[in-house]
Formats: C-alpha cells, sequence, structure tokens
C-alpha cells in the first residue's frame, strides 16, 4: 500500500464510537490518522447498545465533567458532520417504583444540581402527564431535559465519514496481530494487510483491548460485561423520553457478576422501543440469553404495563467494556512511549465519546487538557508505575 | 415445560414423514407447526371451518394431505398446533408461543428441524404495491382459505411451481392473462434428458400443461416481468423478453391489464432455528444461499439435531419426505429405538428415494438457477427492505460509504430491522453489495439470526421468567 514506508501521526484502533471519534478529533488538530478496525465501524458493541447521551447517571466528580464536555460536542458535531445521526434533545426521566428510589431521586436532583446539572422533580401526576404510557402506580421521577439521544451506528458512522473527509484513512476488515515497538516505544501496528508505522497508537478496541495491549506487555484492567436489548416493534404505546428507572445507577456501580437488570426505554426516530438494560460478567459471551431477555421484558411491563402485546421483534447482545473504578481509560501509558488508551466507557461511550476524543487529541498534540491528567489516567491501576517488562515487547523493526 | 423423546419442528412433508418413521420406531414423537393444521404448503388444507363437499376437486395433494392426517392421528404423534418455535434455551429445549398468548418450553432428547422453505422475494418497481403477491402466497391462499387474491392474473417468474399455482388459478375461475418463464423452452429441451425416471413429475407437468392449454393461457417463456404499475394497487405489469443473464432485451416490452400478479422466483431455506441452535451452515452456491450442514443420515454438526426436507436447501416435496423418513429413523435410533429389519429396510428404501430425488432436485437447481440480470429491476427508489422502506439508492450510498457486507450496510440504513428480520430483504441486499464491490456472495450475506424467530409479545417474553 502506498505511503507505507512514512509512519502516521498516529494509528487509531478500533472503529467503535470511542475510536471513530478520536480519529476525528485527532484530524481535526492536524494529524495524519489511520483508523485500524476489525469488520466494519460499529460492528460490535457500539452497535448493540442504546443511543445515551445522559447526564444524571454519570459519577459526579469526574465523569459529569467529561459528560458535560461531551455533551456540548455532540451538539457541535450535529453541525458538523454531514451525516445525519439523529441527534434528539429528547430529555430523560429516571424513575422511581418506591419510596426509596423517591430518596434516591431527589438526592440526585441535588447533587447534580450542585454541579450546575438541571432537573425537575416530578409527583406522580406529573410523571403521568409527562409520560402516559408508564404505570399509574409510580411514585414520582426527575426530568432531565437536556439529555439526548442518537442513533449509535449512524453516530459512529458520521464521525467515520467526517475522519474521512479530513483525511483519514480508514482500513476496514483489517485485524490487528500485534503492536511493534523499538526501544520502549512505538513503532508500528502488525495487521492483516501488512505493517503500518505509527509515530502513536490509540488502542480504543473497546473489550479486545487488553488483549492487544498484553500482547505488548502492557496491562490493562478492562474487562467484559454483558448487556442485552429486547427490541419492540412499531406499535401504539409512545414513549417521549428517555426512561429508566432509579435504581439504573446502583447496577452500573455494582461490581456484582451476576445478573443485574435495570429498566430503560428507549424509543427510535422509526417507532421501535430498544428495552434494556442488564450488566452481567460472563466473559466473552455475546449469545442472547432467555433468563436476562425475559428479566428485561418483565421489568419494562412493570413500567409500561401497555406493552404486554406489544411484539418482541428482536434481541441482541453486547459487551460494555469496564474497568475497575467504573471509569474510561483515557491518556497514555507511560510505560510505552507513544502508547495510548481510549476505552472502559461501560455503558456511557456513546455519551462521552466526543470528550474522549477530544482529550486524547490534546494528549497527543500535547495542547492543554481539559481535565486532569489524573483523573483517566491509564496508569492509575498501575499505581503511577509501568508492570510492563519493556524488553518482552521488543520486536526489531524491518 | 413438556418433554418429549423427539420433538419434530414443521409438519409439512418433510416433518410428517420424520414423526411417522420416528412412531413406527417407537419413540415418543412431539410434532410442532405454526399453522392449524399440519400439512405445511404442499397438503395444506382448507381451514377446519369449511366443510368440504367433494375431495376430487381439491385435487390429489388434497386427498394425501387428508390420508396424513389421519396417519398422524393413528400413529398417536402429538401435535402442538398453532405454535411457533421463537428461539431456544440452549440446545435440547425450544421456546414455544402458543397462539393465545402462553410461553412454553419443549425438551426433548432429539430435535428433527424440518421447517420448509419460503418464496424468495424479488425486487422490482412496484414491487410493493397491494395486489403483488408471491405465487407460493396465493397458492397458500386459495387452498387454505379458498379465496382467490386477484380475477386477473399474471404469473411469472422461474421454475416448477408457476404450473401448479396458475392451474389452480384458472380452476377457481381466475382468468390467468399469461405464464412468464425466465428461462426457455430450449434450456427446458436440453435437459430433458434428466428427466428419465422421473416419471411422475413428466406425468404431473403434463396434467398442468394440458389444463392451461384448455383455458388457452398464453406462455411466455424467456420473459420477466419488469415493473408492476397502477394507482394504489397493481392495474398492469410489464414484461420482457430476456436474454441468457436475464436481461431485458431492447423492444420486447409488452403491457398487460392485471389485478393480481403472482411472483415465483423459487425458495430460500429457512434456516433460522437450525442456527439458533448452533448448526455449522454450509453455502450452496447453486441456490445462493446458506444452508445447515448435514450427512446422508441428516445429522446435523449438533449430534441431536437433525435436519430435512426444504431446510436443507430446496429440492421438493418428495424429497423432503425421503429426508424426513431418514431423519425420523436415525434421530429414534440416537435414543435407543427401532434398529430392527424393518427400521433399516425403511431406511434403506428412504435413502434410495432420497438420492433418486436429488438428482431432480440438481435438474431444478441448474435450469431454474437465478441469473443476475433479475436482481438489476429495481431503480434506485425501489425498496429493497420492505419493512423499513430501505431503497436501492440507499444502499448502494452504504456501500459507496465503505460498507462490504449486509451487516455493515445494516449499520448504515436500517435494513433488516424491522419485523421481517431480513427474511425479505437480506439477500436482495447482499446482490448489490455483490455486484458493486465484486466480493461473492458467501462472503456478503454475513446474517446471523437472533431470537425471536417471528415476533413474539413481551409478555409471552415476560412469561418464560416462570417457565423454564
Amino acid at each position: 500500500m502506498a505511503g507505507h514506508d512514512v509512519p502516521v501521526d498516529v494509528a487509531v484502533i478500533g472503529g467503535g464510537i470511542v475510536g471513530a471519534a478520536c480519529s476525528y478529533y485527532l484530524a481535526r488538530a492536524g494529524l495524519r490518522v489511520t483508523l485500524i478496525e476489525r469488520e466494519f465501524p460499529a460492528a460490535r458493541t457500539s452497535g448493540a447498545c442504546e443511543g445515551n447521551i445522559l447526564l444524571w447517571d454519570k459519577e459526579v466528580s469526574r465523569e459529569l465533567p467529561l459528560g458535560a464536555r461531551s455533551l456540548a460536542l455532540w451538539k457541535e458535531l450535529v453541525g458538523e458532520l454531514e451525516l445525519d445521526f439523529e441527534y434528539h434533545r429528547k430529555g430523560s426521566i429516571m424513575v422511581a417504583e418506591d419510596a426509596a428510589g423517591l430518596a434516591a431521586l431527589r438526592r440526585k436532583l441535588a447533587d447534580l444540581a450542585a454541579v450546575g446539572v438541571s432537573g425537575t422533580f416530578l409527583g406522580a401526576r406529573e410523571l403521568n402527564t409527562e409520560e402516559p404510557a408508564l404505570a399509574p402506580d409510580l411514585p414520582g421521577g426527575a426530568l432531565f431535559p437536556d439529555d439526548g439521544q442518537v442513533d449509535p451506528r449512524y453516530a459512529t458512522n458520521a464521525l467515520v465519514e467526517g475522519a474521512r473527509r479530513l483525511g483519514v484513512h480508514v482500513q476496514a476488515g483489517t485485524v490487528v496481530h500485534r503492536l511493534i515497538l523499538g526501544q520502549g516505544r512505538i513503532e508500528a501496528v502488525e495487521t492483516s494487510t501488512g505493517r503500518i508505522p505509527a509515530k502513536a497508537i490509540v488502542l480504543a478496541a473497546g473489550v479486545w483491548t487488553r488483549e492487544i495491549a498484553a500482547a505488548a506487555g502492557v496491562d490493562l484492567p478492562v474487562h467484559p460485561r454483558k448487556g442485552q436489548i429486547v427490541v419492540v416493534g412499531r406499535g401504539p404505546t409512545v414513549v417521549h423520553r428517555k426512561l429508566m428507572e432509579a435504581g439504573y445507577v446502583g447496577t452500573v456501580e455494582s461490581s456484582a457478576a451476576t445478573l443485574q437488570v435495570a429498566m430503560v426505554a428507549e424509543s427510535t426516530r422509526t417507532g421501535t422501543l430498544l428495552l434494556g438494560s442488564s450488566r452481567e460478567l460472563v466473559g466473552f459471551d455475546r449469545q442472547v440469553s432467555l433468563a436476562t431477555v425475559a428479566a428485561i421484558a418483565a421489568r419494562a411491563l412493570r413500567f409500561l404495563p401497555g406493552l404486554s402485546s406489544a411484539r418482541c421483534i428482536r434481541t441482541y447482545a453486547g459487551l460494555r467494556p469496564f474497568s475497575p473504578d467504573h471509569l474510561p481509560l483515557i491518556g497514555p501509558v507511560t510505560a510505552v512511549d507513544g502508547l495510548y488508551v481510549a476505552t472502559g466507557h461501560e455503558g456511557s461511550g456513546i455519551s462521552l465519546a466526543p470528550a474522549t476524543g477530544r482529550l486524547i487529541a490534546q494528549w497527543i498534540t500535547g495542547q492543554a487538557l481539559d481535565f486532569p491528567a489524573a483523573w483517566f489516567g491509564p496508569d492509575r491501576f498501575q499505581g503511577g508505575q509501568g508492570t510492563h517488562n519493556a524488553t518482552q515487547a521488543v520486536v526489531h523493526g524491518g | 415445560m413438556q418433554q418429549t423423546e423427539i420433538a419434530v419442528v414443521g409438519a409439512g412433508s418433510a416433518g410428517i414423514a420424520a414423526a411417522l418413521a420416528a412412531r413406527r420406531a417407537g419413540a415418543q414423537v412431539t410434532l410442532v407447526d405454526e399453522y392449524a393444521q399440519a400439512g405445511g404448503q404442499i397438503y395444506r388444507r382448507p381451514s377446519s371451518e369449511f366443510q368440504v363437499l367433494s375431495e376430487e376437486a381439491l385435487g390429489r395433494d388434497y386427498v394425501r394431505a387428508r390420508q396424513l392426517a389421519r396417519e398422524l392421528t393413528g400413529a398417536s404423534a402429538s401435535l402442538l398446533a398453532n405454535t411457533l418455535v421463537w428461539g431456544v434455551d440452549g440446545a435440547d429445549t425450544l421456546l414455544l408461543y402458543r397462539e393465545g398468548g402462553r410461553a412454553d418450553a419443549l425438551r426433548a432428547s432429539a430435535i428433527v428441524v424440518a421447517a420448509g422453505a419460503y418464496d424468495r422475494p424479488i425486487a422490482f418497481p412496484g414491487w410493493t404495491l397491494p395486489g403483488v403477491w408471491t405465487a407460493g402466497g396465493a397458492q397458500a391462499m386459495l387452498k387454505g382459505q379458498r379465496i382467490l387474491a386477484g380475477r386477473r392474473v399474471l404469473v411469472a417468474g422461474a421454475g416448477p411451481l408457476l404450473l401448479p399455482v396458475a392451474s389452480a388459478l384458472v380452476a377457481a375461475g381466475a382468468a390467468v392473462v399469461g405464464i412468464v418463464e425466465a428461462t426457455t423452452r430450449r434450456a427446458w429441451v436440453r435437459q430433458a434428458y434428466r428427466m428419465v425416471g422421473h416419471w411422475g413429475r413428466i406425468g404431473d407437468a403434463i396434467r398442468y400443461e394440458a389444463a392451461l392449454r384448455i383455458a388457452r393461457v398464453p406462455r411466455f417463456f424467456g420473459h420477466t416481468v419488469l415493473r408492476a404499475e397502477g394507482r394504489g394497487r397493481v392495474e398492469r405489469v410489464t414484461i420482457a423478453a430476456v436474454d441468457r443473464a436475464w436481461r431485458p432485451r431492447a423492444g420486447t416490452e409488452r403491457t398487460l391489464d392485471v389485478d393480481l400478479l403472482c411472483v415465483g422466483y423459487g425458495f430460500l431455506s429457512a434456516v433460522e432455528l437450525p442456527a439458533l441452535l448452533g448448526c455449522e451452515m454450509v453455502y450452496l452456491p447453486a441456490q445462493e444461499q446458506f444452508v445447515p450442514r448435514h450427512t446422508a443420515e441428516m445429522a446435523s454438526s449438533i449430534p441431536h439435531v437433525f435436519v430435512a426436507g426444504e431446510t436443507t436447501g430446496v429440492g421438493g416435496a418428495h424429497l423432503a419426505w425421503a429426508e424426513g423418513t431418514i431423519a425420523g429413523v436415525m434421530a429414534a435410533r440416537l435414543i435407543g429405538h427401532g434398529g430392527g429389519a424393518e427400521d433399516a429396510r425403511a431406511l434403506r428404501a428412504a435413502q434410495r428415494r432420497r438420492h433418486h430425488e436429488l438428482r431432480f432436485a440438481r435438474l431444478l437447481d441448474d435450469l431454474f438457477a437465478m441469473q443476475p440480470g433479475i436482481y438489476d429491476l429495481g431503480k434506485p427508489d425501489t425498496p429493497l427492505c420492505r419493512c423499513e422502506e430501505v431503497t436501492r439508492a440507499e444502499v448502494e450510498d452504504a456501500v459507496r460509504r465503505g460498507a462490504a457486507s449486509v451487516r455493515a450496510v445494516k449499520g448504515m440504513t436500517r435494513v433488516g430491522q424491522g419485523p421481517c428480520q431480513g427474511r425479505m430483504c437480506a439477500h436482495l441486499v447482499a446482490h448489490v453489495v455483490a455486484h458493486e464491490t465484486g466480493r461473492p456472495l458467501s462472503e456478503v450475506l454475513d446474517v446471523t439470526p437472533r431470537p425471536p424467530i417471528k415476533p413474539i409479545p413481551l409478555d409471552a417474553l415476560a412469561q418464560c421468567r416462570r417457565a423454564v
């Protein structure tokens, strides 16, 4: 292939939403970028999820500021990107089922108000007015009007197309074999279509990041957390806002391996309804499991009883990349010069992708960072040192 | 949760044969079918609400269908009718949705999948107009509901189904204004020598031809449909002569007034259930589709799962019957039944029959293979995905933006995401992608089925928390 002797500035590995965003913002910063994707953009996790752009479910001290920045960037991207990705500032409602949920909801409203995120308390009647499809016995909810939604696959493809127009070379259908290091720094990526020399590499490969990094002697604690979705076909039940039950945040923060189900309902532009959510630690299994989809269906019916005869037309599963503190890894791996990581967004990848991409671009170009380095630095799990044995990973180029 | 020894999914030709064979061997059998009665397509009977006054008037298939229904009852094969198999739980439990809203499950020691096939969709301008039916659909409506889908009919396509469908329409009182067959008489004559030994088929063909000749139905060989037009429903169809690649020849267009267009370009196997069970698939180039890999004993790659009939590749009712018999015998043997001399004789006879019928199936494959021109009839604004109304132009645009497979196109449009989950459009989209990228169809057709195989109410899904 032409130009393969001259190293690109950055090789981004992974064509999901985060890799696409990194490519786009790196190109915006003027760098020469190659995006390497094993199948096609959003083939896996980014194509098996809902399109949340939420603030209220974010961890308050670090993730929320990242989320706020990202939300603002999403709004800009609507105008910047040529391809439509169905961005809709539809707002979200956190729905309580009982007194405990109501209390959690009020606390959440107060916490978020303190950091400038506006939300409105909805009593039972107001909840019913906002969202008539909800069961009438629910005690209340909180409305966050600034939350939004995109179609995650369209959004990934829009970012990829935007990147391409900025000169990014997109290599789909290309499998990464290993990273090539020389003298403790990045030299190239070995792929199924040949060697790609690069001055820097961004690992944005989601749940597959760990394997690629490990082969280069770098330990990145990113693991798969399975989620499943039940798709309901078009029907008379209308859901206006993004709905999530108050217990959702608990399932995100939990580290339990057993099945966690929390109601999530997202209507799409064509009128279908995506129902979730589930979390379980079962390795890389992407098979739809009956127990989980049945639990998702049952939970959805508790909140949206009018769906009982609505037709489920499809179910699917995806793997969220999660890290030990449930915060993403964004930044350099100090033990290997030129190696960066952008993954671990655990169910908030869509929301946080633009701010992640921008932060990575700031790291690589040496610009001022939007956020303190320590917040999302991959090294925080290493205790500040690399556990990487550099000599084992050295492959002398040629 | 129900238990059985052998679950047979699909009560058509193959399924009935499998059930009867397994019963003869002494196994407990539960037959499951979506429809109200056993019979599949070939042996579809009028709904039980009808009272049949003359069996002969309904034809030989009806008589045979009645006979088979009696045999099934006599053999004590349990039939779960109006029951959809929508998924699996592990490799031994079938998830059921029973009409009336009940979720259920059927655990079996062996499974025979005989889920049949469905009409191959072909896209052309106007194919979504009311009054444009598949040939199989029109036949099912006539057989099962005694409803004529139209009075002035054009039957178009390629393959042996056109004759029986046209004959049935004529017998029911429709005016069939033409049978449009993409292949040529010359091609039929060239392959005629391969009909030796298939005397029953020849007899059938002669009977249909005679009936159609008496009714003076015009025949257009070497022609295909180009477009259907009308306001709110089909009112006229334009056909044209085609070359060997089924591309229209300039200056040969002819337009006929109709209120019903029946289109029959062969079938596609229903392979979702074998795929969900984990069966390995194999590509059949002659039929341009993936089917479950199987041995001559009709065993799939999963030890206790057998496959038979059109599910394994399109081959007709007689082949399906032979394969069903083999599958039933082998499934019974797997779990310790049968194995006697009678059983061995039945198996050998079925295997001989299968061998014989496979030769005929291959003849049909060769004679009626789809040619590339048939996938080029659609205009840019012709929908390929009917559920989500995605046009050919949008699919081509996705390819231009880098999509190189059906799944990739799905990521950029909504093809295959509607209620039919790609049954209508996956092959159509695949052909466009293959054509635009030059990639082989087998690599482009990368869809993987997910449950439910057909839509089920959310309530039934939620019930599975208790049922399983």
